[in-house]
């Protein structure tokens, strides 16, 4: 027989789980499916399946998709440059580095971008002095690929992180034993690492779409809400007031960011497992 | 030939290095100079101190330190006894508690922040230091990962026994036998939430308080060298604290841990 008493050690946590990622999930889920009358309605979901809504989540979707795969394959090829490289003390520093970028982010990162590729930033300035002038074809920081720059900066370390336990999860023996047997190098890494490293990748790809997918505060800070993501549009939703209905568009556009997000969590958390599975 | 091949190898991967490191450092380095140049082109620590001088940062800034203090610590005081529960008395829970420790990360911080502003009763709204509530569950994730590897990492139910059968008193149990066999795994959850709240703009800025991120993008309008310099150091900031918690935490295993933001 099950002892119920076993659970009670569960109870503080649950019920703050319950208070304060349950109801605030709840009220989104039902003020998502009401008008501002507290009418039930489907009519904001109508609304953010087009025009300008429709146009953010393309938006965010396609930022999220470059900053991914440019990441994962920067990140991989750094983390491969320092694993196998073997310079002392370099993966311990570079390592704590990538924590300590990984983690940062937001408003910070946006200033430092200005000082650095601003209209006045320093390297716009250093570059100008050797002829090549970024902002000569109207392009600008504030742009969608200088936010997907800017983006790297978070993105790439959390690559390196993920990416180091992979590189060293690639054993000696198997490059010695192909090698050995006669396999050309491009025919180990093709029949060998790849099918081993593929699904960790394509975990590593889903985990850095959804970072760059729920970033929120670089993008504000960087373009203050002139790039309409679909977190920018939420927040401005919710502090502006002036559309019908405006609260419960952001919270339908909220529920979209969670079924994107959760599906790309979900498939993360199951290949995830199996790589863990397969590696014990 | 083939010692051509591995020399041309290894002269491509340095220069992914080098090219990785200065992507990295040059950002930080003009930012640096950014900051603390003035028109003439002389340098000066003037805009630190220019920052340190503005009110409204300092009261920021200590408002951000009291609330990732009090985060940290109502997180080890829910967590730790929780996930030691769990090793002990109800393995088979391990499973769902690791679900529900993960759903946050479903839903992206400025979701929650609407959710929070729309559920929570008034009360909860008129307090900064309700962001600390919030804070918990944007941290959980990691909070929760890095403490049950720890508490995974040693025979907890076997250490438990043990001592109990030696005729240890619960005090001893908890602060001379848990708490310093899962040091690791706090090192790495006290860090992951300084990273957070040091950082953290969605919920603050929903709700409308001036924590150190809100108050810097409002800064940065104003005074932009001031602001840049705070930018610099709060990364620096970061930088110091994992490093005095990893000296802390003297064990060989690293704390870096996968942060998603």
């Amino acid at each position: 027989m099950k002892r119920y008493v076993d659970y009670f050690g569960l109870v503080p946590l649950l019920a703050f789980i319950v208070a304060f990622l349950g109801f605030p999930l709840l009220a989104i889920l039902r003020f998502s499916f009401q008008d501002s009358e507290g009418n039930y309605t489907l009519n904001n979901f109508q609304t953010i399946t087009s025009g300008i809504y429709r146009d953010a989540f393309w938006l965010s979707f396609q930022l999220s998709l470059f900053s991914a795969a440019i990441s994962l394959v920067l990140g991989f090829i750094f983390a491969l440059a320092v694993t196998r490289l073997q310079i002392p003390i370099l993966k311990g520093l570079i390592s704590t580095a990538s924590g300590v970028f990984a983690n940062t982010g937001g408003v910070p990162l946006a200033f430092m971008f200005i000082a650095s590729l601003g209209t006045y930033g320093l390297l716009t300035d250093w570059l100008r002095k050797l002829g090549i002038d970024l902002y000569a074809n109207s392009w600008t920081l504030y742009s969608f690929s200088g936010l997907l720059i800017v983006y790297l900066y978070f993105q790439v370390p959390l690559m390196v992180l993920v990416s180091l336990p992979i590189i060293e999860g690639i054993k000696r023996e198997w490059r010695e034993a192909a090698l050995t047997l006669g396999a050309p190098y491009g025919l180990f890494w093709r029949k060998v690492i790849a099918p081993i490293i593929a699904p960790q990748l394509f975990a590593t790809f889903l985990l850095l779409f959804t970072n760059s997918f729920a970033a929120y505060a670089t993008a504000a800070a960087l373009t203050s809400g002139s790039l309409a993501l679909v977190p920018v549009q939420i927040a401005s939703l919710i502090s502006s007031n002036v559309q019908v209905d405006g609260a419960n568009t952001a919270m339908a556009l909220g529920v979209g960011m969670i079924s994107i997000v959760g599906i790309a969590m979900t498939i993360y958390i199951v290949l995830e497992r199996r790589v863990v599975k397969w590696r014990n | 030939m083939e010692k051509l091949k591995s020399f041309l190898n290894k002269s491509l991967l340095f220069l992914a290095l080098i090219i990785g490191v200065l992507f990295f450092l040059l950002p930080i380095y003009a930012s640096t100079v950014f900051a603390l140049q003035d028109v003439e082109g002389n340098y000066s620590l003037d805009p630190i101190s220019r920052a340190f001088a503005n009110e409204e940062i300092t009261r920021s800034l200590l408002l951000t330190l009291r609330i990732s203090v009090l985060t940290v610590v109502l997180t080890l005081l829910v967590l730790i006894p929780t996930v030691a529960w769990l090793h002990i008395v109800v393995p088979q829970a391990r499973k769902f508690v690791e679900f529900l420790s993960l759903l946050p990360l479903v839903i992206p911080p400025i979701v929650q922040g609407v959710g929070f502003l729309y559920s929570m009763p008034s009360f909860l709204k008129s307090t900064p230091y309700a962001l600390v509530f919030a804070y918990m569950i944007l941290a959980m994730p990691f909070t929760y990962r890095a403490l049950d590897a720890a508490f995974s990492a040693i025979d907890t139910k076997t250490l438990y026994e043990a001592s109990l059968t030696l005729g240890a008193k619960w005090r001893t149990l908890v602060f001379r036998i848990l708490i310093p066999n899962v040091r690791t795994g706090i090192f790495a959850a006290t860090f992951l939430i300084l990273a957070l709240v040091l950082g953290e703009f969605a919920y603050a800025s929903l709700l409308l308080w001036d924590t150190f991120p809100t108050v810097l993008a409002v800064a940065g309008m104003g005074d932009a060298s001031a602001a840049v310099a705070l930018s610099v150091l709060s990364l620096l900031g970061v930088w110091l604290a994992l490093n005095v918690i990893n000296l802390l935490n003297k064990s060989n295993r690293s704390i870096v841990n996968v942060g998603v933001r």
